[in-house]
């Protein structure tokens, strides 16, 4: 027992040995070997980035098993190491590598230490397996801390990105005075529908508005669940003294809410956000008329002079008409 | 076309499952309206398996005139609680979990096949396919 670990620990000095004197040459072996791999793509790395990490990695490596007198990559002093590796995954998950890419970087090192391992201890067949099994020891465990980190920096990305999603995918804007409109876009889960829902009350109080437009032009699917949401939202702005106009139903949407025998009767529904727009400033008494129109009605009413007639119209635009003026 | 295995754990996998769905469906070769209607199944019957069994899954099979007729089966199956009165749950309002109560039936009339096999204590399995 005494002689396998003694003769083992003389193996991985070794090792560091190789590493460390021939540093330079294995690095350049190293990063040939990705240039050359097929998963290898250039514009996630430069050269020179890949060249630097690599020769730090290396550089770790050996000093971790120098330090550690040849112990496990566990040892405290691979901490560096395993800081760094966790570095370069995290900037990889990040920047888009896959999972197998970001593996198979640091176990390729294997290919290009082992022949030289070989030579290095030719006619020494007892030292070089316990060195080898030593080597692929480290390279394993460096490559699940790889492999682990990616994954938890990817779950890190997700979760952000989700979070941002739910912040952004709930709009309420306000189109005019007292009318919101609402753009439901992608999939409506539970908690979604509640910010949602909570959102357009709280909008609804700030703003005085009386109408709230629930556009789901961007919603693909609409199940019971949805639908429930959306019944739900309605009557709580009801009770809120704001009516709902839904708008965007997609002839799929609508052929698959009847058949589901999802009753929306008691929502107001047009087709179109415009055509739910145009339904709302009715419903405050006012509508669009083209510019040229608005003017012959001021002309023939009052008889008054055109210059005053446009004045007035310019007036009635900016204080109730609709933005867009189409003649 | 392979059959494909989706797990149904969370919401996350139903939005996946959809997807899944809507893709194949698209492949096989179904207009908007039936891509629409098999993903709404999708929806209703993935939520069913997450919310009451917690975990199971879905499988999609792909069926072309080899077997018989073009066309998409899907089957929801969990090793849940099962559904104590089938006949009552596919009835339309019925619901014992503040839902519409329209999931089941309505899913039914989505689609040209619908089966449900549900025990007690031992699990739910729900089959349905439509025709191309």
């Amino acid at each position: 027992m005494a002689d396998q670990n003694d003769s083992a620990r003389a193996g991985e000095r070794r090792i560091a040995t190789l590493l460390a004197t021939r540093r330079d040459e294995i690095l350049n072996l190293w990063i040939k070997e990705r240039l050359e791999a097929d998963e290898f793509r250039d514009e996630l790395i430069s050269k020179k980035d890949l060249r630097q990490q690599s020769q730090q990695v290396l550089d770790m490596l050996v000093q971790g098993v120098q330090d550690s007198g040849g112990g496990d990559f566990d040892h405290p002093a691979f901490d560096d190491l395993r800081h760094y590796l966790n570095e370069i995954s995290h900037m990889r998950a990040v920047k888009g590598y896959t999972p197998l890419e970001n593996a198979t970087y640091v176990l390729s090192l294997r290919n290009v230490v082992s022949p030289l391992l070989a030579e290095e201890l030719e006619g020494d067949a007892a030292a070089l397996v316990p060195e080898m099994n030593y080597f692929t020891r480290l390279l394993d465990k460096m490559g699940l801390v790889m492999v682990e980190n990616f994954i938890r920096s990817r779950e890190e990305i997700i979760r952000q990105q989700r979070a941002d999603m739910l912040e952004l995918s709930t709009p309420v804007i306000k189109v005019w005075d007292k009318i919101l409109t609402l753009p439901i876009i992608g999939t409506l889960d539970s908690r979604r529908a509640q910010m949602m829902m909570e959102a357009l009350l709280q909008k609804i109080v700030e703003t005085g508005s009386i109408i709230a437009i629930l556009d789901i032009t961007g919603v693909r699917t609409m199940d019971t669940l949805v639908a429930n949401h959306l019944i739900k939202t309605v009557t709580a702005a009801r009770l809120m003294g704001a009516r709902c106009i839904l708008t965007g139903v997609s002839p799929a949407i609508a052929q698959t809410m009847v058949q589901l025998g999802i009753d929306l009767t008691q929502i107001t529904t047009r087709a179109q956000m415009s055509d739910g727009i145009k339904l709302a400033l009715e419903m405050i008494g006012r509508t669009v008329v083209p510019t040229r129109t608005l003017a012959k009605l001021q002309n023939g009413t009052n008889g008054d002079q055109l210059q005053k007639t446009v004045k007035q119209t310019e007036q009635i635009i900016t204080t109730g008409g609709e933005k867009k003026q189409e003649g | 076309m392979q059959s494909r295995s989706i797990a149904l754990e969370s919401e996350h996998d139903i939005a996946v499952a959809r997807g899944e769905v809507r893709t194949l469906a698209a492949g096989i070769g179904f207009r908007i309206i039936d891509q629409t209607r098999l993903a709404t199944v999708t929806s209703e019957l993935a939520r069913n398996v997450v919310k009451y069994a917690k975990r199971g899954r879905m499988i999609a099979q792909p069926l072309d005139a080899a077997q018989g007729r073009p066309g998409l089966r899907l089957i929801f199956e969990d090793t849940g609680p099962g559904i104590p009165d089938v006949g009552a749950a596919m009835r339309d309002g019925f619901s014992t979990g503040r839902g519409l109560g329209k999931g089941l039936p309505g899913s039914k009339r989505l689609v040209d096949v619908f089966e449900i096999e549900s025990t007690v204590g031992v699990g739910t399995r729900v089959t349905i396919v439509r025709w191309l």
